[in-house]
Parts: C-alpha cells; structure tokens; sequence
C-alpha cells in the first residue's frame, strides 16, 4: 500500500515538473442566468485533455505555456471556443448562451459515459423529468429515477426508492449536500422536491466516490437553482390538487441572486363545502371537519464576494397536515354542553445549509458547510368538554401527542485540488452531531381540578459522526483511468464507539473509441437504521441509531460494467452487480411499532442482505424522440438467525424482471407527448394460506393458528402500468398537461379469493 | 395532434383489482397432529385437518378415521392409536421413557401422510424447592441440576387451588400466575419482544446456566382467604427443542395476533408434511400443602 502511494506521488509530481505549465480555472456559467453549468465539459482538443466543471460549476486545467484553443461545452447550450496564451495561471469565467429552441433535442458537451470512471451513475436531466407523464400534475424526480434500472418503487404511487435490493433508509438523500430523511409527501405518493426549484440530479447506485458515505445502497444528490444573477423572473403552475410558483432574480446584478419556490396542495380547501353540506344535513349537532394538506419552500441565496470567494444560502421547508375536528353539543338538566374533539398528525423537515466556496489558487479549491436538518412527527388527539360560556373552565381536558423526530447539525471542509489533467484530488472531513427522539408520548388530563400532565417513552439519543475521505480520480494511461479512495468514518453513541475504513474503487479501460469496461468496489458504512413495518414510507417509519446492542450497518458492492456509445445517438449501457449488507434490522416475528411498552432494540432482529443481478439501459439521445428502455434481472434475499427458521428469505421487493420503456417525442414546439411503461414481477409477500387447531394445554384452548409457511412465501402476479402525458406549449398560457392512466393487474393481498 | 388523442383515448384511466386465484395445492387441507409424549402421562393424539386461510370456522374438523403409529428409534413399531372419541387418540399400554426418540407415523383417507420425530428428555435432575410468605407474595425457590452435556428446556407452572365442593377432586382454581425476575426468563421475553414476564406457565433453556446447580425463584400472589384449604401444584418439566421452539413462537404468535401492525409470525412445527407439534417433555410434579 506505501508503496502504491509514493509511486502515485512520484508520478503526480513528475506530471508537475516535466515542463513549464500553468493553470487555467474558473467557473462555468449559463450566459442567459447566471446558473452554474454542473458538469459542463472543457476540453484541449490539441492535446486530448480536459476537465469537468463540479457542481458549483468551477474548473481547473493544467496546460503547458503556450497558446491552446479551448473549448467550453454543455448539453443545450453552444459550444464556446477560447483561444488563450497562457503564460502564467489565470483566471477565466465562461457564460455559454443557450441553442434555442430546436425542433430536436441534440447533446452535445456532455462527458461519455465510456469517458468517465462514474459507473452506476446517472444524470437525471430536469428537462426529461419535466417532460414525462406525471401523477396528478406534479412532476417528480423521485419517480423518475423508478424508472432507471436497479431501481424500483416497491408499490404503486409509492415515492420511495429501493436500490439494487437495499432498503428505503439505505439512500442518501442530499438536497444541496444536506441530508433529507424523509422525502415524502401525502403518505408517500410524491416526493418532497418541487422540480422547479432543482437544478441539477445525480444518482449513483454503486462504485460511489469517497466523497460519499453514511448509506449503503445509493446516494441522490440534488443541487437546486442558485438564481437568475441577470433578470428576475419566474413560473408558476395550477395542478389537480397544487398550485405552486417559483421566482428568481438578481439582488445585485451579476453579484447576489435569489431563488425562491413554493407549492401547497388544496385538497383541504376543496373538501371544505362538501364538508359544510354534509354537516348541514346530518339533521344532529354533531359538527365534523377535517382536511390535509402539505407545503413547502425552497429558498436560496446566492452572493459572489468577489473571483475567490462565493456564498450561498440554502433552505427548505416542508409539513404535512391531516387534521380531524368535531364538535357536539347535548342538554343537561336544563344546560348546553359542548364537547370537541380534534386529532390528526403532521410531519415534516426543516434544512438549511450555508455554504462558502473558496479558491486557494488555480489548483485548489474549497467547499465549507454548515448545515441544520430536522425531521419531526407528530400525531395526537385531544378532547375537550364544558358547560355553555364556561369555556375556560373545562370539566374535561385530555390530550395525548406522540412526537418523534431526529435533528442534524452538521459541518464538511471538502478540497478538490488539480495538478494536472490527469488528477482530480478530493479530500475532506465532516462532523454531524444527531439528536435521535424515538418516540415520547405526552399525556394531559385536567378533570375538574384533577390533573395530571406527564410525559414518558423513548429518552432521546445523542451520537456524534464523523468522516474523512481522499480519492484520485486519475488516468493511468491512455486506455486506463481509475477513481481510487478510501472513506474512513467513526460514529460515537452511548459511549459505544464505530468506526469503519471504507476502500473505493473504480476502474475504466477504454475499449476503442466507443466503448469501454468498467469495474468497482465500494464498502460503505451506515450508522443509522429506520424502524419500518410498512412499504411506503409513512412518517411513523423511525430513524434510529446503530447503538451498543445493534450494530452498524455495512455494504460491499462488486460491478463490473461494460458501456459503448452506438449510431444515432443510441447509446448501451450494461452492468452486473454483487451486493452483501450486512446488520440490517427487520422487526422480529409478531413486534409491532404500535408496541410501546418495549424499547425498540427489543423488536429487532439484526441480520444480512444479498442481492445480484443484470442491468441493461438502451437510451436515444438525440432527435425528436428520446427515451431509454431498462431492463433489470436481480435477485434479493435476506437472512436473520431468527426469522424464517434462520433460513434465507427472498427480500419483498425481490423483483426477478423490471422493465421500463420511457419515450417522449416532440412534435413541434408546441406539442410534445410522453410515454412510460412499467413492468415488473410481482413482490413477495407473507400470507398465511392454510390454518389449523394448536396444541391445547394449560394456556390455549381450542386456539387455530394461521400458518405461515415461509417469509415472503407468496409471489403476487406480475404487474404493468402505461401512462402517457401530452404537453401542449403556450407562450401566453405556459404548459397544459393532460395524462392517461391505463394500469393493468394492480394487486393487493386483499383481493386475493379461494 | 387531435388524431393521437383519438387514438389514445379509448385508453384513458382506469383502474383494475384483479382477482387472484390460487393454486389448489395451496388450499389442499393437511392432516394436523398435536401431542405431548412425557412418561408422566398416556399417550395421547389429537388429530384433524387443516383449512384454508379464508374458511370461516373456530375448530377444524376432527378426523376420526386416521391410523397414527408409533416406532421407537429403530423404528420398531410400538403399537397402533385407538381412536377415543373427536380426533383424540390414546395408545394405551404402552409408555414412554426419558431419553428416547420416538416417530409416529399418521395416514388418513384423503390426506399426504405426515410423520414426525420427538425425543423424551430426562427428567429435571435433583429438584429441590422451597416457598416463603411475604406479605401477599407467595415465593418458590425452585433448584435443580443442569445436564451439561445437552441443550435443555424448562417448563414450569404453579397452580393454587382451594378445596371446595364443587372443584375437580375436590379442588379448585385459584391463581395460575407466576413471576419471575430472572434472566433466563427474561431471555425468553426478550426472543418474544414482550416485556412481561409474569404468565400462567414460563420457560426457559439453559443457555445462562449450562451444566450448574441453578436456582430460580418465581412469585405469585397469594389468593388463599381464612379458612381456605390451598395447595400449590408444582410441574416442572424438561421438554424437547421442538416443544420449546413451539413455546416460544406460539407465544409470539398470539401476543400480537390482533395488532395488524404486527409482523407475521411463524409457528413452529416439526410435523413433515402437516401441521401441529410432537412434543416430548418429562415432568416433576409435587404437591404443596399449605
């Protein structure tokens, strides 16, 4: 290993003294807003070097003295070429101005995919995720990203995610490199990202940088809009259940922008006279309202101090509502009383991240963060009774809340530092302190002077994590390029201390011009579990932390990926993946969530994951129709010591087929059409199929049990669903969308019958 | 853009549950043996068939026209059950010992036939126990020997009953709950993710206390009135890995059976081909006069 090291440094260095070079640098912009260009290329074509701009959209290139024509590119906007002499390092900002409106879609300045030591990764463009058939008018990235290979919803309308066989808490949701925890609306239909307000969305199921850490199976990073620094605007949208608008704009032109975005659903609203006239004629006083609905608001706050030092100010802020009042009123020996009773729960995260980017010099650049993250839920009931104007003095008062929830605050110190063309050095460190409530009920009762207010349940649980991590992503030689680094992380909680090295690497060989093989390996470290009995990602699913008795969670993913550039702007993408998970929790046989008489790491039983599997990813590109068809052979299993009679069990969501045809054509500027097909094999569940008398003895008598013959024993039908979506374009009126819906063999346990 | 739509529309929204069928072989009731071989008591049957999951019922039929066999462990063939009477099958004239495996062998008109294995554990070794009164509490200390050369599982209840006129021989129920603090108890709760250890029978294998002298103490109110006649009948039994596995996930099974939030729970069986459990157990029994 020191050995391998020194000859890295031995051949950087060597790179660094050959010859007289300089560096080139700065950020990549959108000539029209000012955006950062995340991932927009610059290339030396003279010399067959370039960089990729990161996602503050700042660059670096090392060049020998002299002159060199330099191209700066991107996907939707025109390719810009530099002629510059460099003789010393310099500085130079590039604004790209977009195509147009073209009669096709045409990619042009993104880096190849068989370029690129990225393997199990994906870009998601907005542009297509705002084009795609949509539930109720509400675009999604969430549910877009279902539609890529290895990754699958697990039930319908569901907006979790499950990757390559993990579960629902194995992915690293960051908006603006903050974590989420729980990115769902209503129930779990839509997710918490309002598209409008997002820039830029990267998916990685496997081979993760070392950047990356805290979860096994998958990391989705989004990167919201900084802000129009040129002129402000906005767009806004009426939807079936939201309205929502977004704006931005400069503060100071070309100085500070901001960007700020909000959508509400108005079910509650539109429930509020039907209500009212159900109330009117249920010919009793008893009065009955109830309603839900969610909100939230991105905002963001971008300053340019000056060339070597920005700031930006991000925010989140999202709650879900569902409220249920009723009152009643009754005569008493001659008196009117009234009785009210209210319940419902709310959840929701709050985010908040300030961040300051700076230069060192050409070669070094900086990230710092500091970041805030609150996740709560709460559900409770209250009722309330008292005599006509006697309000203040209630006979009765009771009130339960069960809150739970998990607060973040965090800080990362990342460098990207880049010697030459063929280095890319990352390295950083991060701490976050979690504060983990599991679980508290509050219970007050005030009967006529008796009272009692007491609360009780889960203590809150306090844990430090910390991480530091370096990799090179770096070309070996012409053919061979590698991303090679190590994550270490330590987590600390009840004086029980984690830690764990994580290697990572990926390596490209170049094939010929088109094509190329890729292969990984990632072990990633997970120090937090989520306490689930559900599929679809309820607010009362529990976040909790590895713990003295439960341990932490640990992944290691083999890939081996083989990608190749076609005609047409068709390109293939294939790859096969080994993944173990190890200290996953599952609830024991009959623990309920609802069971709050025991600490939660009494309902566990910690065990292994296996999955592997096939991914194929045919997409077009280019022309007036694009889209992908994925396909996804995979086979997820579990094994617990003391579940199933310790034997392996197939994972519910094993899903041995999973296709997916995505398909949007343009017919003009005016209208464009949506399609997706979804296909997959049907998920296992446990049911229980034959019952029989038990044994009577001292205790049971004449009791049946219901026999459960293995877990996840039984295999739903295969299931498909088509939507298709037309958008029609209207300068004045914006964007009309109509949707189709044609779902066929969508099962529930429920119907099944003898 | 009007003739896509027309096209189109005929598809528009709807939605389908389907109805799924199952496999016969799914429904296809099963024979379901239960019983209990302990040298302390007959050998005793019961035996009836399964149903499936959605046929309303609260007891599966009986069946009364199997033919049950039981081997010893070189399947030698001990002799035939007799039917008594709803599906219960006695095996008069012969008995079980401890330490030895037996296998029984089920057919029935209509069904697979199932078999099953069991083995007789040895009796609780040098038992010994000791009550004490304390307030309302009534304690029994109960110490025995561990066999260190096997797993073993215990199984224990004490019932107090009064006499009376009307009781069976002459007694009554009185209290049937017992309690105990220790850690071999509180494994046990800890496997079923219930914090109660207090129950009307408990059990517990050795795994805190393998092959030592062991002591544990259990308490129970203390439900005798002036006057009363009370005796406390002590069983303290070993029993079989299966009848223990059965224990436990029985008991797991029906804490949360009502809660739809509950995890599924399997049950143990050990009968090849059917349902239910051979359990094998052999008992100290004493009765205590007070």
């Amino acid at each position: 290993m020191k050995r391998s090291i020194l000859l890295l440094f031995t051949v950087i260095a060597f790179n660094g003294f050959a010859q007289t070079k300089h560096t080139i640098s700065g950020y990549i912009k959108d000539a029209e807003t000012g955006e950062a260009l995340i991932g927009a290329k610059v290339y030396v074509p003279a010399l067959s070097v370039g960089a990729i701009a990161n996602v503050y959209g700042f660059y670096s290139l090392t060049l020998p003295e002299g002159n060199h024509e330099i191209t700066y590119s991107f996907v939707g906007k025109t390719p810009s070429k530099k002629l510059v002499t460099l003789d010393a390092d310099m500085s130079l900002n590039i604004d790209l101005t977009p195509t147009g409106m073209l009669d096709e879609v045409v990619v042009t300045g993104e880096v190849k995919q068989h370029e690129s030591t990225d393997m199990s990764t994906t870009d998601l463009p907005m542009s297509k995720v705002k084009s795609l058939p949509v539930l109720l008018g509400e675009v999604d990235i969430i549910k877009t990203a279902q539609l890529l290979p290895g990754i699958s919803s697990g039930s319908e309308g569901s907006s979790v995610i499950y990757v390559r066989g993990g579960g629902p808490d194995q992915n690293l949701i960051l908006l603006d490199g903050v974590p989420i925890y729980n990115a769902n609306h209503l129930f779990g239909f839509f997710s918490v990202f309002n598209a409008d307000a997002i820039n830029n969305v990267k998916i990685i199921k496997g081979g993760f940088p070392a950047e990356y850490g805290g979860r096994i199976s998958s990391v989705i990073d989004i990167r919201m809009k900084e802000g129009d620094m040129k002129k402000i605007h906005g767009e806004g949208s009426v939807g079936i259940i939201s309205s929502k608008f977004m704006i931005n704009g400069p503060i100071i032109k070309d100085k500070t922008s901001f960007m700020i975005s909000a959508r509400r659903t108005y079910l509650d609203i539109l429930a509020k006279p039907f209500i009212a006239l159900a109330n009117q004629n249920n010919g009793s006083s008893d009065k009955v309202s109830g309603g839900y609905f969610f909100y939230d608001v991105n905002m963001k706050i971008n300053h340019i101090i000056n060339d070597k030092n920005r700031i930006y100010f991000s925010a989140y802020l999202g709650d879900d509502k569902f409220y249920v009042n009723s009152t009643y009123d009754y005569e008493s020996n001659g008196k009117t009383y009234y009785e009210e009773s209210s319940g419902g729960l709310s959840w929701g995260n709050k985010i908040m991240a300030l961040r300051w980017n700076h230069q060192f010099g050409p070669k070094l650049f900086a990230n710092t963060t500091l970041n805030y993250s609150d996740y709560k839920f709460k559900t409770g009931f209250a009722l309330k009774s008292y005599e006509e104007g006697k309000e203040n003095t209630p006979e009765q008062n009771f009130s339960f809340d069960y809150l739970s929830g998990i607060t973040d605050w965090g800080g990362t110190m990342h460098f990207s530092y880049y010697p030459n063309p063929n280095h890319k050095i990352e390295f950083g460190v991060g701490e976050i302190y979690h504060t983990f409530k599991p679980g508290v009920n509050q219970f007050k009762y005030d009967n006529s002077g008796a009272t009692l207010d007491t609360v009780y349940g889960g203590r809150r649980v306090y844990a430090h994590e910390f991480y530091g991590f370096v990799q090179d992503d770096f070309k070996i030689n012409r053919r061979i390029m590698a991303n090679v680094g190590l994550h270490f992380s330590n987590f600390i909680v009840r004086e029980k201390y984690y830690n764990a090295l994580q290697p990572r690497a990926a390596f490209n060989f170049l094939l010929d011009e088109k094509s190329s093989l890729k292969v990984s390996y990632s072990r990633m470290a997970q120090y937090l579990h989520l306490l689930t009995n559900t599929t679809i990602g309820l607010p009362t699913d529990l976040w909790v932390p590895a713990t003295d008795t439960i341990p932490f969670q640990i992944g290691d993913q083999y890939a081996l990926g083989y990608t190749r550039e076609l005609e047409k702007g068709y390109r293939i993408t294939t790859e096969a993946y080994y993944k173990q998970m190890n200290n996953m929790i599952e609830y024991k046989e009959g623990a309920s969530f609802f069971d709050t008489s025991n600490d939660w790491e009494q309902l566990v039983e910690v065990g292994k994951g296996f999955s592997y599997g096939l991914e194929v990813l045919l997409e077009k590109r280019t022309g007036k129709t694009t889209g992908w068809i994925g396909y996804t052979l995979s086979w997820t299993n579990r094994k617990f010591e003391n579940l199933n009679n310790g034997d392996i069990f197939p994972y519910r969501y094993d899903s041995r087929h999973d296709i997916s045809v995505v398909v949007t054509h343009k017919f003009n500027d005016k209208i464009d059409v949506g399609l997706v097909w979804v296909f997959s094999t049907g998920n296992a569940v446990t049911l229980a199929l034959q019952q029989y008398n038990a044994l009577d003895d001292e205790y049971y008598f004449n009791s049946v049990v219901e026999h459960v013959d293995e877990r996840n024993n039984y295999r739903m039908p295969s299931y498909h669903r088509l939507d298709l979506g037309v958008n029609i374009h209207k300068k004045k009126m914006g964007t009309s969308h109509l949707e189709f819906w044609i779902v066929q063999c969508l099962q529930s346990p429920e119907s099944i019958l003898p | 853009m009007i003739r896509y739509i027309s096209i189109v529309f005929p598809l528009i929204a709807f939605s389908c549950e389907k109805e799924v069928h199952l496999d016969n072989e799914i429904k296809t009731p099963r024979i379901t043996v239960n019983g209990i071989l302990d040298p302390e008591h007959s050998i005793e049957l019961e035996i009836s068939e399964s149903a499936f999951i959605l046929q309303s019922g609260f007891k599966m039929p009986a069946l009364e026209n199997a033919k049950a066999l039981l081997y010893d462990s070189d399947y030698n063939l001990l002799g035939e059950f007799e039917h008594e009477t709803l599906g219960v099958y006695y095996l008069p004239g012969v008995q079980v010992v401890s330490e030895s495996t037996y296998f029984i062998k089920v057919s029935c008109p209509g069904f697979n036939d199932v078999t099953s294995k069991t083995i007789v554990p040895r009796a609780p070794i040098n038992v010994d126990y000791q009550m004490q009164f304390k307030d309302d509490i009534v304690s029994y200390q109960i110490s025995f020997q561990d066999d260190a050369a096997e797993v073993n599982y215990y199984w224990v209840s004490i019932v107090q009953m009064k006499k009376t006129e009307y009781g069976f021989n002459g007694f009554s129920d009185i209290n049937r709950h017992i309690c105990s603090n220790n850690v071999a108890v509180e494994n046990q709760s800890e496997i079923i993710g219930e914090a109660s250890i207090c129950d009307k029978f408990l059990f517990f294998s050795d795994q805190t206390f393998n092959g030592n002298a062991f002591q544990i103490n259990f308490d129970q109110s203390n439900s005798k009135e002036a006057n009363d006649t009370v005796i406390s009948i002590l069983n303290f039994k070993s029993v079989s890995e299966d009848y223990y596995k059965y224990l436990i996930t029985r008991e797991a099974y029906a804490s949360h059976q009502q809660d739809p939030f509950a995890q599924p729970g399997q049950v143990h069986t050990n009968i090849e081909n059917g349902f239910g459990i051979l359990a094998g157990s052999n008992t100290f029994s004493d009765t205590i006069y007070w």
